[in-house]
């Protein structure tokens, strides 16, 4: 009769087998190694949970770092888009008041700050002074960005509507 | 010893994470023995442990009880160890040759065909030798341990020894 795979007698090296491995012995760590064991895992431990920013080390520098530059890329964009927003009630000014001014620019300047004229007012003028002007009004956008042609270009297109 | 242990788990589970420490100090040395024979290098030994711990530290919230506290901890540090071999797969094995203890000259040799002859084992059937012999473990409760049938971790240990005497039969 077969025996069973789990009943087939197994090489169990001998004694002799058995006592040589025996001379390989484990090399001590040092107790220092186990004495702060516990504590070192519940370190490692700590340090994973912490959050990314506080964790000590070159990586909370770094991650700092980039923080304040997200702060100052937030600051400066939002600065610049207040300028933008500026240039483009000047240009729209301008346009609104060239025809009652000879010297434009001043008045147009004179009317954002003092008379608060807003931009989707000053907006309206510039729609209706394009139409007006045709392409030769077009040359007044030189200073203006991407970003705020393509709001006039919405602004002329409601206006047309 | 396990009632005192299963405590600790209850108590670490509650929220007491310095109960983890008494769960270390109890496996810390026979988990280092492990990590030991299955690196073969002192450094590596050391890191083995603190990951398998830390491992153990983290998944212990989810630890059920479905087997013993050291059957769980050996089982994560035999797959860390599975892990860090096949990381070091086309490295040479890191044998800490200089380190051991001193012995006459002949206990010394023997010492260093031992470790390079079970270093060359397959990962399983090193794994099997090392928890058989080194370790104390029953065939049956490594084929536990290691999520394997009975005959497979014979099998294994059968395979071991053989080579293991033919590597070192001008020692035997």
């Amino acid at each position: 009769m077969m025996k069973a795979k789990h009943d087939i007698e197994l090489d169990t090296g001998g004694p002799d087998l058995m006592t040589a491995v025996g001379a390989w012995r484990v090399e001590d760590p040092g107790e220092a190694f186990f004495a702060t064991l516990p504590a070192v895992v519940q370190q490692r431990a700590a340090a994973r949970r912490a959050p990314w920013a506080v964790a000590p080390g070159l990586l909370a520098h770094g991650a700092l770092a980039a923080a304040a530059m997200v702060v100052i890329a937030v600051g400066a964009a939002t600065l610049q888009r207040q300028a933008a927003d500026q240039r483009l009630a000047v240009a729209a000014a301008e346009w609104s008041v060239e025809g009652r001014s000879a010297d434009g620019g001043d008045v147009a300047g004179q009317l954002i700050g003092s008379q608060g004229q807003g931009l989707d007012e000053s907006l309206g003028a510039a729609v209706e002074r394009m139409s007006v002007e045709g392409k030769q009004g077009y040359q007044l956008l030189d200073g203006l960005d991407d970003d705020e042609l393509k709001l006039l270009a919405a602004a002329l297109k409601e206006g047309k509507g | 010893m396990t009632e005192q242990l299963q405590h600790a788990v209850e108590r670490f589970q509650a929220g007491d994470r310095s109960a983890f420490n008494e769960i270390v100090r109890a496996h810390q040395r026979e988990i280092y023995n492990l990590a030991y024979r299955l690196t073969g290098n002192a450094e590596e030994a050391k890191d083995l442990t603190q990951d398998a711990f830390l491992k153990a530290f983290k998944a212990l919230p989810g630890f059920r009880g479905d087997s013993s506290v050291k059957t769980w901890l050996y089982r994560i540090t035999i797959n860390l160890g599975s892990d860090w071999r096949r990381k070091l797969f086309k490295a040479p094995l890191q044998l800490d040759e200089a380190a051991d203890p001193p012995a006459p000259e002949r206990d010394a040799g023997l010492a260093l065909a031992v470790k390079r002859a079970v270093a060359s084992l397959p990962y399983k059937q090193r794994t099997v030798f090392v928890m058989h012999h080194y370790q104390g473990f029953r065939h049956e409760e490594i084929a536990r341990i290691t999520n394997r049938s009975v005959g497979s971790v014979k099998a294994n240990y059968f395979q071991a020894s053989a080579k293991l005497r033919k590597q070192l039969q001008g020692y035997l």
